[in-house]
């Protein structure tokens, strides 16, 4: 009984034990119940949050593209005016490799005058161009012949030099690979080098963490992260580098939760599109494919495995490890790399010891940051802007073919800096005191070929060919006049009055324009007048026809510009860039076609659609047989006018056309003019617009001489029109000439014009007679009074 | 209408573009009608040495005048032209013709060829601009004028020019 009394004292003991365990956990979760509920509450609510923020980040980040801007690729054929060496320069800043035998696509070999090469496969905007053979042979300083492909076509294009990109405003550039587009040495790299378990972890891998934890133990300070490829690039899309534990608690979450949301080849893909890989200038490189053109320039498909291997070196330390900047460090790197890669057997012993012999093989800086013509950017973008939001441009991944050409770009600059020192020095000027901008186009389908925005190409600046608006003085006349001729009432070789003129204006003040040398020459042809500036028969001219005619013609070829109805727009007191003068006298050298000018000839999507073609387009502003005319009066300029001292520069056999401008007061100097291929339009002043005390032909024409010496390559020809014929003129008086005399012009002129006197200087019967007093007022009353 | 006829156009265009003669820098503008008056027969280039505009007598025509035939390279992007005309694929079809343009320049075929593609487009106005390009560089040839004179009459507009 005593025995059944104690067992059952024993059981109640053991059952108020257990009543005491139960209610201590009751009373603790009836006082924690709310705070741990609202705390997974908080966890779960901050998951989401943190959820949404890296999905967001991740998916958003798949898209942000910014366009990328090519520069015209190169034509290859037969009689292309372009040297054995000029190509293999050119190769090279395509990244193309000589090898001693062409195996693949972007490797080029060299014997004697034969180059063979096979280019790389590329999506243009006329369609996808396959990778080719290519032979090109060379004579001289010209190609010979050109065999590509497998039907010997006469003609090869190669991939185009690539010029920039349009950024967003964070500054990071990159090129994005598809999944199917990442090689796969390089994702096996990766591997190795940073996350060994990328493919079974979930995110984080605590191995690795207790690794590096037991290795910073010991160390006594941050010697090894531990982190996974998906925290690498958690980490890299919030760009926050404050080591905290808050930050690598987040980190981890995130981690965890993109890993379990996208698989692993979305986030490799990811990672190889946004890993930081170095600075240049204000651009962030990133991503692999990127970072392939920035060190190797070629593509990253074309990489060996000691490229790779720098690249992936490079992660841990971009700015550190800059093969650039730092050569040894980054070789010891790339080498401890590949020493990793052989020994997880990714490559062989023997490779991986011919890669460690091998050179850096990094290409020198690109000579200047992203935009590196940032005065031609300019213009992309505003022909961009006008068809696309910037948005679009800065994150959809277009790609953007533009005309420039590299190897005009290139000389103009050098000329334009160093000519206009030039300049400074032969006029006694101050040093470093002149500006400059220029366009070079191609008169034909008005093509933008160079853009200078001033004597520093490579500055970001002022552009003062595009942005800046300035008088354009007598760059004017050629229009005046042609306004004139296309009325029907004057010829080239109308004579025009110099009289002295005063011009009431509205305000009641009085204009009294003189002529630039205050000489006075009394009247004179219609084509001196052109060729010697001489300021007041345009002006005469031009209130003979209405200001509202000359208005009329010069917005014509200009449609993007309203010209004020004054009567100084004659002298040509209207405010124009260089590209808006090239693009006006554009229309002269097509006889009248004009063309607006074109930075860009087409945008392609991300997809490599066709988006847009900037096609060319012609539209008739005057007869043929009223631009001809002007044609040669510009051609007078060259032979005697203001542009006379180009000859010195610009070869004999190079037929080139032009037009100096001087404003009244000598703040800007102008030259304009072209040749079969290139037209030039070359601006000098100073950004405080003080007087220079230069006129064009003394400040502009000696750059725009050499700009057209280097670039042009074909003579410019007289168009063609049944209307016109052509006459030798004695040049001082207009009239018709002959050997006999001392100088004279052959110009073109109407057909139907027959009553042209004949000079005195002539054999012909009616010359002899050396009176020829009354010669003068008589045709002026002829061809002046109505 | 005109669509429809572009490659018979296009092919008979080939027939002038690669049928052709050799040519001249020459282009006469007109014979001297007068004594006393002396009327030059070129406009073209100076191609003396001195630059100074006068034309080297020498250099008067024989032969009449002849616009040059597109050279291999530029024939090769028209042919690709005619291919994707025949297509009905006008915009990468213009597009070849620019290209080609690019590398010859001055060449009217290549001109009447593409506002041939145009007026194919429906697009008069331009192709007008276009033959009015290619008479301005023809030298006169009368192959390349009365070709221009065969499109200017397909125009189709009112009063077409």
């Amino acid at each position: 009984m005593a025995k059944l009394n104690q067992r059952a004292a024993r059981s109640r003991r053991a059952a108020g034990r257990r009543g005491g365990q139960t209610g201590f956990f009751k009373t603790l979760w009836r006082w924690s119940r709310w705070p741990v509920l609202i705390g997974l509450a908080g966890l779960a609510f901050y998951m989401a949050l943190l959820d949404r923020q890296i999905t967001t980040a991740f998916e958003g980040r798949r898209w942000d593209v910014p366009a990328r801007v090519y520069a015209q690729p190169t034509e290859l054929y037969a009689g292309r005016s372009l040297s054995q060496d000029e190509l293999l320069a050119h190769l090279d800043s395509l990244g193309y490799r000589r090898v001693v035998s062409v195996s693949a696509a972007g490797q080029f070999s060299v014997s004697r005058s034969r180059v063979a090469m096979k280019t790389r496969a590329f999506d243009f905007w006329d369609g996808r161009q396959p990778s080719v053979r290519v032979a090109v042979r060379f004579d001289g300083g010209r190609v010979a012949s050109v065999e590509a492909g497998p039907d010997r076509a006469p003609i090869a294009r190669l991939d185009p030099l690539m010029m920039g990109s349009l950024l967003p405003a964070s500054r990071e550039d990159r090129i994005v690979l598809s999944p199917e587009q990442v090689p796969a040495p390089l994702k096996a790299a990766l591997v190795a080098v940073e996350d060994r378990a990328f493919y079974d972890h979930h995110g984080v891998d605590p191995k690795a963490v207790a690794r590096a934890v037991v290795v910073n133990l010991k160390a006594g300070r941050m010697r090894q992260g531990g982190s996974t490829l998906t925290q690498q690039l958690v980490k890299n899309y919030f760009l926050t580098n404050e080591r905290t534990l808050t930050r690598k608690v987040n980190e981890a979450l995130m981690a965890v939760l993109l890993d379990a949301r996208f698989d692993k080849r979305a986030l490799m893909t990811g990672y190889v599109n946004e890993v930081f890989l170095g600075q240049d200038g204000a651009r962030a490189v990133h991503g692999f494919a990127l970072g392939a053109q920035f060190y190797f320039g070629m593509p990253l498909d074309e990489l060996s495995i000691e490229h790779v291997a720098l690249l992936v070196g490079l992660i841990k330390g971009p700015s550190y490890y800059d093969p650039r900047r730092h050569p040894e460090r980054s070789k010891a790197r790339r080498n401890l790399v590949l020493d990793v890669l052989a020994e997880q057997a990714i490559v062989d012993a023997d490779t991986a010891k011919a890669a460690k012999r091998a050179e850096l093989g990094v290409v020198a800086r690109p000579g200047r940051a992203a935009g590196a013509t940032p005065a031609y950017m300019d213009e992309v973008r505003a022909q961009l802007a006008r068809d696309y939001a910037a948005s679009d441009l800065n994150t959809v991944g277009l790609t953007v073919f533009t005309a420039l050409d590299p190897f005009v770009q290139a000389r103009a600059e050098r000329i334009a800096t160093r000519q206009l020192a030039q300049v400074e020095r032969d006029t006694g000027t101050q040093a470093g005191t002149l500006q400059v901008g220029a366009v070079i186009s191609d008169p034909d389908n008005g093509e933008l070929l160079a853009v200078i925005g001033g004597r520093h190409p490579g500055f970001d600046g002022y552009n003062r060919a595009i942005t800046l608006r300035r008088s354009v003085g007598s760059l004017v006349k050629p229009f005046v006049y042609l306004a004139a001729i296309e009325s029907g009432d004057f010829h080239l070789a109308s004579v025009l009055p110099d009289d002295p003129i005063e011009v009431a204006l509205p305000n009641g003040s009085i204009w009294a324009p003189a002529n630039l040398s205050d000489r006075d020459v009394g009247a004179m042809p219609l084509y001196r007048a052109l060729a010697e500036s001489v300021n007041r028969p345009a002006v005469h001219t031009g209130l003979a026809l209405g200001v509202d005619a000359v208005a009329r013609q010069l917005e014509a070829a200009l449609p993007d510009v309203s010209i004020p109805r004054y009567a100084s727009i004659t002298l040509g007191a209207i405010n124009l860039s260089p590209r808006q003068v090239a693009e006006a006298y554009g229309a002269l050298a097509t006889a009248g076609e004009a063309t607006p000018l074109r930075a860009v000839r087409a945008v392609v999507d991300a997809d490599g659609q066709p988006l847009k073609r900037y096609d060319l387009r012609l539209k008739g502003v005057a007869r043929s047989a009223s631009v001809i005319q002007i044609l040669g009066g510009m051609r007078t300029v060259m032979t005697h006018g203001t542009g006379r001292r180009a000859a010195g520069i610009v070869p004999g056999e190079m037929t080139a056309l032009g037009k100096s401008g001087s404003t009244n007061d000598y703040r800007d100097a102008w030259f304009a003019g072209f040749t079969g291929d290139r037209l030039a339009v070359v601006w000098v002043g100073r950004d405080d617009n003080a007087p220079i005390a230069l006129g064009g032909a003394r400040a502009a024409l000696p750059i725009w001489a050499h700009m057209i010496r280097s670039v042009a390559e074909v003579p410019y020809e007289m168009p063609h029109d049944e209307q016109i014929v052509a006459a030798t003129l004695d040049y001082a008086t207009g009239m018709l000439g002959d050997d006999a005399c001392d100088d004279t012009v052959v110009l073109p002129l109407p057909r139907t014009l027959n009553d042209l006197p004949v000079a005195p200087c002539t054999a012909a019967p009616g010359g002899r007679d050396k009176n020829n007093d009354g010669i003068l007022p008589w045709l002026r009353d002829r061809l002046i009074s109505d | 209408m005109a669509a429809r006829s572009i490659d018979i156009r296009l092919g008979l265009a080939l027939v002038f573009l690669f049928g052709g003669s050799a040519c001249t820098n020459i282009t006469p503008y007109e014979t001297p009608s007068e004594p006393g008056i002396v009327t030059v027969p070129e406009l073209a280039p100076p191609r003396d040495a001195s630059g100074t505009g006068e034309p080297d007598p020498a250099d008067v025509p024989s032969a009449p005048p002849v616009a040059a035939k597109p050279g291999p390279a530029a024939a090769h992007l028209v042919q690709q032209a005619q291919r994707l005309s025949a297509r009905r694929d006008f915009a990468a079809a213009a597009a070849q013709l620019e290209r080609a343009l690019r590398i010859e320049r001055d060449n009217p075929w290549i001109y009447l060829a593409l506002a041939d593609v145009r007026l194919a487009q429906g697009d008069a106005e331009q192709a007008a601009a276009l033959t009015r390009r290619a008479r301005g560089l023809s030298r006169g040839d009368p192959e390349v004028l009365s070709q221009a004179d065969a499109l200017a009459l397909r125009d189709p507009r009112p009063g077409g020019r």
